[in-house]
């Protein structure tokens, strides 16, 4: 409100009572709550109401933190969590992705034997790197991706990318275990996302329950 | 609460008031916190007016997304609730 009223000073004590019991919610819907609270005062005063009653009214300081704390709490919780044990899942899944990719680019994997007649002199070990050149980036960076968009996404968008991202993933670890022994390393991290994809949702809620979500707004 | 506000624009004394009469509420300060996590959502949207002489009111009324959530919830509602009348009788 942009004229801040003056409240006879039982209200300003009731107002400050409230502000300092919801003092540790986020203070955008703190301050969200605290102005309708004062709109109604003011409104009610202007009325010629008995600021004791309409405060009576309103209730206590400490009943109101209770219903402020409790929506807000609803509302946070009926948000998609992050860490479920799915995304944990792709989260493993992701860090052997990397670990396969160092291990491609730092790990000697084949040994190349130099010598003459006399005997071998030369011992020169190569990584896939070495031995395959910048398509290792190249398959790296998609395994990578392929892994990782999931890790971005929440709900159902998630759900979906998650599915179609992994069957792409399996054909593809499967294609690199081919060629490579890092493939295997892939497919396991494959099987650790597939294993907790999850299963199709019913689509249709039980009715109470539809009633009662539909009773409260969405997160 | 959606329905009420479905039924127009009200501004907050009233809606505690009418929410609080029909035993929806506890007290008539615990509409706010509701509005605000209702405003958050995106289902309601609030408006300052200016009222006589000067005075200002606060508004509160549904958004499209407030609306359409009303219409569902109405979709549910209404067979439910017809279901449970005739256990109750039953």
């Amino acid at each position: 409100m942009s004229d801040r009223p003056v409240w006879p000073e039982p209200v300003s004590r009731y107002l400050e009572s409230v502000r300092r019991e919801i003092a540790s919610l986020p203070a955008g819907y703190r301050d969200d709550v605290l102005s309708g609270i004062e709109a109604h005062l003011t409104d009610s005063l202007a009325d010629g109401l008995d600021p004791s009653e309409v405060m009576a009214a309103l209730g206590t300081p400490d009943s109101l933190a209770g219903q402020a704390f409790e929506q807000y709490h609803q509302e946070t919780a009926s948000r998609p969590a992050y860490f479920t044990p799915r995304r944990i899942a792709q989260l493993v899944a992701f860090a052997l992705m990397i670990a396969g990719l160092i291990f491609a680019l730092v790990f000697p994997v084949s040994t190349e034997f130099r010598g003459d007649a006399e005997g071998v002199t030369e011992v020169i070990r190569h990584t896939q790197l070495e031995d395959r050149g910048p398509i290792v980036f190249a398959v790296g960076a998609l395994f990578l991706v392929l892994a990782g968009v999931p890790l971005l996404l929440r709900g159902r968008a998630w759900r979906r990318t998650s599915i179609f991202l992994t069957v792409v993933l399996a054909v593809f670890a499967v294609a690199v275990s081919m060629v490579s022994t890092i493939g295997v390393l892939l497919a396991a991290a494959t099987a650790v996302v597939a294993l907790f994809l999850p299963a199709r949702q019913n689509g249709r809620l039980h009715p109470p329950v539809a009633a009662r979500t539909a009773l409260l707004p969405p997160g | 609460m959606l329905s009420l506000l479905g039924s127009g624009r009200w501004y907050g004394v009233d809606l505690s008031k009418r929410l609080t009469s029909a035993g929806l509420i506890a007290s008539e300060g615990t509409l706010y916190p509701l509005l605000s996590r209702m405003r958050n959502a995106g289902l309601v949207e609030t408006e300052w007016v200016e009222a006589d002489a000067g005075r200002r009111r606060r508004y509160y009324e549904l958004t499209d997304a407030g609306r359409d959530h009303l219409e569902a919830f109405r979709d549910v509602w209404v067979p439910l609730s017809a279901a449970v009348d005739e256990f109750m009788e039953a």
